[in-house]
């Protein structure tokens, strides 16, 4: 294969004008949302922490005596430390998301701190479906793409039903696999 | 048997039993950084001290003497050989583990040869392949003949249009297409721009240890300070010490330079570049177009004086973002430049590409962020009453803001359907140029402040590292995203 390291652009014969503003448009792209099951693990495991976190506060104060009188205050500050990041979690919930594309795969998550990571199917090199103990409980499982970008700029979505992550699999791997083969040979 | 039949390599073997000598040598190094600075500390010094300094010996070189057992073990365990198209390596102690690499997947050979592999006339084998997971390989000693029929036999059996067929003696020729060669005056220049506070820094972190160390065996190092008798000495040991210290960091900064460059030619090959260099461990690395995916240069005061660039050509590796897959040029001028980045982007010229600037409040932030850094030092000196520290925080908060700005001057972006161009630096200059068709993914980041304004980063990652762009306009950065999305969604060509 001698285009392998042809370093002209690709399509120099057949060499039609591409509008700008002809381009997919990032705009007009509709997210799915994931799994509401996630939110449910996600603040029943919050809620487990704090849960605990009182019960050392209580523990403590039986066994300090001059502690005791700000017991109120520590309780009261556990609850609103709890309502606050509930409240983040249910934002960022409702914030991500993924669109899948023809050509690439979109994820959008975070919520004071927002980010969207695109990666596209020709860039992938290994995909995983990954399903821990608690993902089983709930039907939840999470979808992992690997590129050669390094860690940071892999791609995992948490919160999808197997199903979907699998389903989402088998289209990527027949959206890639052509692209495979070309360049193996 | 001859060495070039494919018979010789069918049968397991082992590697040159020097690899024995290399791994011993190597536990050896560690152990006399870890332990024997504190040990001598511990045994000339320590008399006050406690025990435990004892016991951290003893463990750590239990621990040595167990990995040198393992190695050596290891090496009669270990064996390679090739069958059809795959080169095995068999090893491992308890269980056996058998890597197997198909010629086609070999992206390049490389030797490496240190000073004991030269004493001892052996190479260094090294293979990167394709692909993720466990991608490369080393045999650390080879005898010179097996390595280079090794080679040979790799190279004829896979893809010549992957491999950089070109030779990989391990001092390359560089009459044929030289692009820069370095003798030890373009090397002593180099050396003497270098940027001595980083050389500075391993002194002041050697000086910190070694000083932690003392206290750690009850040498109390201010009671010898408050016995120096007077302040006019004092004045005059500090100036003396920043002497010193700045000669000390020069004759480092030179030394490591002239190690490291030694005799360096930078050479262009068929599809690639290719560098040879170091005084005691020789290196080649070669560097094929396609797997380059950023070519960077920057200076810093000194180096844009005398106008020299470190040069940067940053390769795809399978443990990402190393520096050792890079090739790394000092004392690069900038017609050398222009001539690489003719090579890689033939139809691109970085220099025509025209740089749009980020927004404004990107200086704001970085203004604000010196502020934040200066308030508490300032509430510190004023607390204390501190003439002397007040100035200096004041100097200080100029210096960031000065730093900021010209951060902010000096940051811009530029792209063509081929490259991206970034420009940056504030005292001296970067220049980054990534091929845009070999990015990996795309992200958009937006914290709480930019998206008052409507601001967002942009980053690109590739095989080799990841571009940002800060602060620019969402719908901008929309837009560049669609668009770049398009150019590697629509190329064909290999980026690895």
């Amino acid at each position: 294969m001698e285009t392998n390291n042809e370093q002209a652009p690709v399509n120099i014969h057949s060499n039609e004008q591409i509008l700008l503003s002809d381009l997919p448009k990032l705009d007009h792209i509709v997210y799915e949302p994931i799994q509401k099951p996630l939110l449910y693990v996600n603040l029943l495991v919050t809620s487990m922490v704090f849960l605990m976190a009182m019960l050392g506060l209580v523990i403590l104060n039986f066994m300090v005596e001059e502690l005791r009188r700000f017991m109120w205050l520590m309780l009261a500050g556990n609850i609103f430390l709890f309502g606050l990041i509930a409240w983040f979690e249910i934002k960022s919930f409702n914030y991500r998301g993924f669109a899948i594309r023809n050509h690439d795969i979109l994820y959008k998550y975070g919520w004071l701190w927002r980010s969207l990571i695109v990666v596209p199917f020709n860039r992938i090199q290994h995909l995983e479906i990954n399903q821990g103990p608690i993902d089983r409980m709930f039907d939840l499982a999470s979808l992992q793409l690997f590129t050669a970008g390094g860690s940071s700029s892999d791609l995992e979505i948490t919160g999808l039903s197997p199903t979907q992550a699998a389903d989402i699999k088998a289209f990527i791997m027949q959206k890639n696999s052509s692209i495979e083969t070309d360049e193996s040979e | 048997m001859s060495l070039n039949s494919t018979n010789f390599f069918a049968t397991p073997r082992r590697q040159s039993p020097v690899a024995i000598i290399l791994a011993v040598f190597k536990t050896l190094r560690v152990l006399i950084r870890q332990v024997l600075l504190p040990f001598i500390l511990f045994v000339v010094l320590g008399r006050k001290g406690n025990n435990y300094g004892m016991y951290f010996i003893v463990f750590v070189s239990s621990i040595s003497l167990i990995s040198m057992v393992y190695s050596i073990v290891n090496y009669y365990r270990s064996y390679y050989y090739v069958v059809g198209k795959e080169l095995i390596v068999i090893s491992g102690i308890i269980g056996k583990k058998r890597l197997s690499i198909p010629f086609e997947r070999i992206q390049s050979i490389n030797f490496e040869q240190s000073i004991i592999h030269r004493i001892f006339g052996v190479r260094k084998f090294k293979i990167d392949t394709a692909g993720s997971g466990e991608n490369e390989l080393e045999l650390s000693a080879l005898e010179i003949n097996h390595a280079e029929a090794l080679r040979q036999l790799l190279l004829n059996n896979s893809l010549p249009s992957k491999l950089n067929t070109s030779n990989s003696e391990l001092s390359i020729n560089p009459s044929d297409n030289n692009i820069l060669s370095l003798d030890i005056i373009d090397l002593l220049k180099a050396g003497l721009v270098e940027n001595h506070l980083r050389s500075g820094g391993l002194i002041f972190v050697f000086l910190w240890w070694l000083y932690a160390n003392l206290q750690e065996i009850g040498i109390n190092a201010e009671d010898y300070v408050d016995r120096m008798p007077a302040v006019a000495y004092g004045a005059a040991l500090f100036f003396m010490g920043i002497l010193l210290f700045l000669m000390i960091s020069l004759v480092i900064s030179l030394a490591r330079t002239i190690l490291k460059y030694y005799n360096l030619h930078f050479i262009r090959t068929g599809k690639g570049f290719k560098i040879s260099q170091g005084l005691l461990n020789t290196k080649v690395i070669s560097a094929l177009d396609h797997k380059i995916q950023t070519v960077a240069w920057s200076d810093n005061l000194l180096k844009k004086m005398i106008g020299i660039f470190d040069l940067k050509l940053k390769q795809a590796s399978s443990k990402t973002v190393e520096n050792k897959e890079s090739i790394i040029i000092p004392g690069a001028n900038y017609a050398h430049i222009r001539q690489v980045c003719r090579y890689l982007f033939p139809f691109e010229d970085p220099d025509t590409v025209s740089l749009d600037k980020v927004d404004p409040s990107y200086l704001r932030r970085s203004i604000v962020m010196s502020v934040v850094v200066f308030v508490p030092m300032m509430g510190l000196a004023v607390f204390y009453f501190n003439y002397a520290s007040m100035a200096a925080s004041v100097v200080f908060l100029v210096f960031l803001i000065a730093m900021s700005y010209l951060a902010y001057k000096k940051l811009g972006y530029g792209y063509t359907r081929e490259i991206l161009v970034l420009k940056g630096g504030a005292f001296g200059d970067k220049h980054v140029v990534t091929s845009i068709f070999k990015t990996q993914s795309i992200k958009i980041t937006q914290n709480p402040f930019q998206r008052r304004r409507g601001l967002v980063n942009l980053s690109l990652y590739n095989a080799s590292g990841s571009e940002t762009i800060p602060y620019i306009e969402e719908q901008k950065a929309n837009s560049m995203l669609d668009y770049f999305l398009y150019l590697v969604e629509s190329d064909q060509r290999h980026w690895m």
